[in-house]
């Protein structure tokens, strides 16, 4: 769907690049997760491919066609849900969708959106009225008005209740598997791990690592086990290799001991994120 | 065209339920209420300025308002992600603006009808409206672009309002010569003035043509060299994605 080669951009009050050459792509009916701390280049980099920014270095294709090419159509097919409120606040929800909803050609029933994301029966309640969540679920909304083919997902579950975060989740599932391509980003990296078939980290304008998220945690992680079995009341660690599983050290704890717990000593997206971005780095800097 | 049809509906529906319509009708009955302690002549002598304080500063300030919320509520980057492009909004802030404009010309004349008796020709009215509120919709927009705030862009309009009158402080202060009187009248405010004054005095045409291509020339300009090509940086800024 998108492939950016030797993408590089300089603000014009800049002298350093704030992108130095990041590739990558975007297959069509995958979710793509961008990920890195703030002033990494990622803000820039979803600009650029939103087609906000127009200066860059470099090769944009969407769907086989230059980005720079492509006019105001570009957006009959995309969707974009921004991290803040963005509706009037002194007109209705619905009010708020339908003056959205009229800049496209293509347009969807907004009932059965508004239903599923539970904003039905607040339609016609002034924006200024709504709370945090509710105005999210807007947004959410007004991506999806013109039915896109792409979806731009800027912490799309930031500020939701665990429950209607879910069905959010849910929702950009289903989106995927109708075939629509996803580009997200987000700090809560369970979703991340959740969602995406890959994921990029980008730090000070270059991409450092990028994998699926399983394939990230199986090269960032230990292919170790730790067993805790209790003897005697007394607590003991024991630490294996994958390849000694099979062994008769550890047959032998298993029949011998009682086993409390076994852990694989597999890494998260957390720990992969400090790792590969030095954020923790600069932090304590 | 049914893109700017769409935006100018919405544009009217906004300046209602922002209170922005109120505020320039109670604008239109100050005037009209102000009317009543002016004799004929005076009202007369001060009709040219009302109306260009209408075309002009009221619906540069209604701009910024407008701005100021589209700019506090994002929603301007939303639009900004759509179809719709650069030249749809402006023009349709244009036509909205000039309505507007327009509207409070009409509450006001049939006010001041009531207190003098008024005649005025309405062709040349629609035609100085439309020359001047285009400019200074163009210059509120401006203003947007540079101001913090609405705070902000009431001291700038302020400002750029004092420049334009330094020339004539200076010949009057006796600080430049007195042949220079005759550049004066071409600075945007006289020149807008003149144009307001078109639906109440005899037209002068060779005056009203210069004035009419410059006020053309000076909007075509604002809009196709600053306005558009600084758009998408002004609406994109700060926002994250």
């Amino acid at each position: 769907m998108f492939k950016v080669q030797d993408l590089r951009f300089t603000y014009p009050k800049n002298k350093e690049e704030t992108i130095q050459g990041i590739s990558f792509d975007i297959p069509k009916g995958t979710i793509f997760g961008f990920l890195g701390p703030s002033g990494a280049g990622k803000s820039t980099t979803q600009k650029i491919l939103v087609k906000l920014l127009d200066h860059y270095q470099g090769e944009i294709t969407y769907d086989g066609k230059s980005l720079k090419e492509l006019k105001d159509d570009f957006y009959e097919e995309i969707g974009v849900c921004f991290e803040m409120p963005i509706s009037f606040s002194k007109l209705t929800g619905l009010e708020n969708l339908q003056f959205f909803a009229n800049l496209y050609k293509n347009q969807v029933d907004v009932e059965p959106l508004l239903k599923r994301m539970g904003l039905w029966e607040d339609r016609n309640k002034l924006v200024s009225e709504y709370s945090k969540g509710m105005k999210i679920r807007l947004n959410f909304i007004r991506a999806l008005i013109n039915q896109p083919k792409m979806l731009f997902l800027d912490e799309p579950t930031n500020g939701l209740d665990p429950m209607n975060a879910r069905i959010l989740k849910d929702m950009i599932k289903e989106f995927k598997e109708a075939g629509g391509t996803v580009f997200i980003t987000s700090h809560i990296m369970s979703d991340i791990d959740e969602l995406c078939d890959e994921v990029a980290f980008i730090a000070n304008g270059v991409i450092v690592a990028k994998d699926s998220p399983r394939q990230l945690k199986i090269d960032h992680g230990q292919k170790k086990v730790i067993v805790e079995t209790r003897l005697n009341a007394h607590l003991e660690k024991h630490v294996f290799d994958f390849n000694e599983l099979s062994s008769p050290r550890f047959i032998e704890l298993c029949q011998s001991q009682t086993i409390e717990t076994i852990h694989s000593m597999e890494t998260t997206l957390e720990d992969i994120f400090i790792k590969v971005t030095g954020v923790k780095l600069h932090d304590h800097d | 065209m049914t893109m700017i049809k769409h935006l100018v509906k919405h544009e009217w529906m906004r300046l209602m339920k922002y209170n922005l319509l109120v505020a320039s009708i109670v604008v239109s009955f100050i005037w009209i209420v102000t009317s009543v302690f002016l004799s004929s002549e005076e009202l007369m002598m001060f009709l040219p300025t009302i109306f260009l304080l209408e075309a002009s500063a009221m619906t540069a300030l209604l701009i910024g308002a407008e701005m100021y919320y589209e700019k506090k509520e994002h929603t301007i980057s939303s639009m900004l992600i759509s179809p719709m492009s650069t030249l749809d909004y402006m023009v349709s802030k244009v036509i909205a603006h000039g309505l507007n404009t327009l509207l409070v010309f009409a509450i006001m004349v049939v006010g001041f009808m009531f207190t003098i008796d008024l005649s005025l020709n309405i062709v040349a009215l629609l035609f100085g409206t439309v020359l001047v509120a285009t400019f200074y919709v163009g210059l509120g927009l401006l203003l947007s672009y540079v101001s913090k705030d609405f705070t902000g862009l009431l001291v700038n309009y302020m400002l750029m309002m004092i420049v334009f009158l330094i020339p004539s402080i200076l010949i009057l202060a006796g600080l430049l010569p007195e042949s220079w009187v005759e550049f004066t009248r071409y600075i945007p405010s006289e020149i807008s003035l003149r144009l307001m004054s078109l639906s109440l005095t005899d037209i002068d045409w060779t005056q009203t043509i210069v004035d009419a291509l410059i006020t053309m020339t000076a909007s075509l300009l604002l809009y196709r060299l600053i306005l558009i090509p600084r758009f998408k940086a002004f609406a994109s800024e700060h926002l994250g994605v």
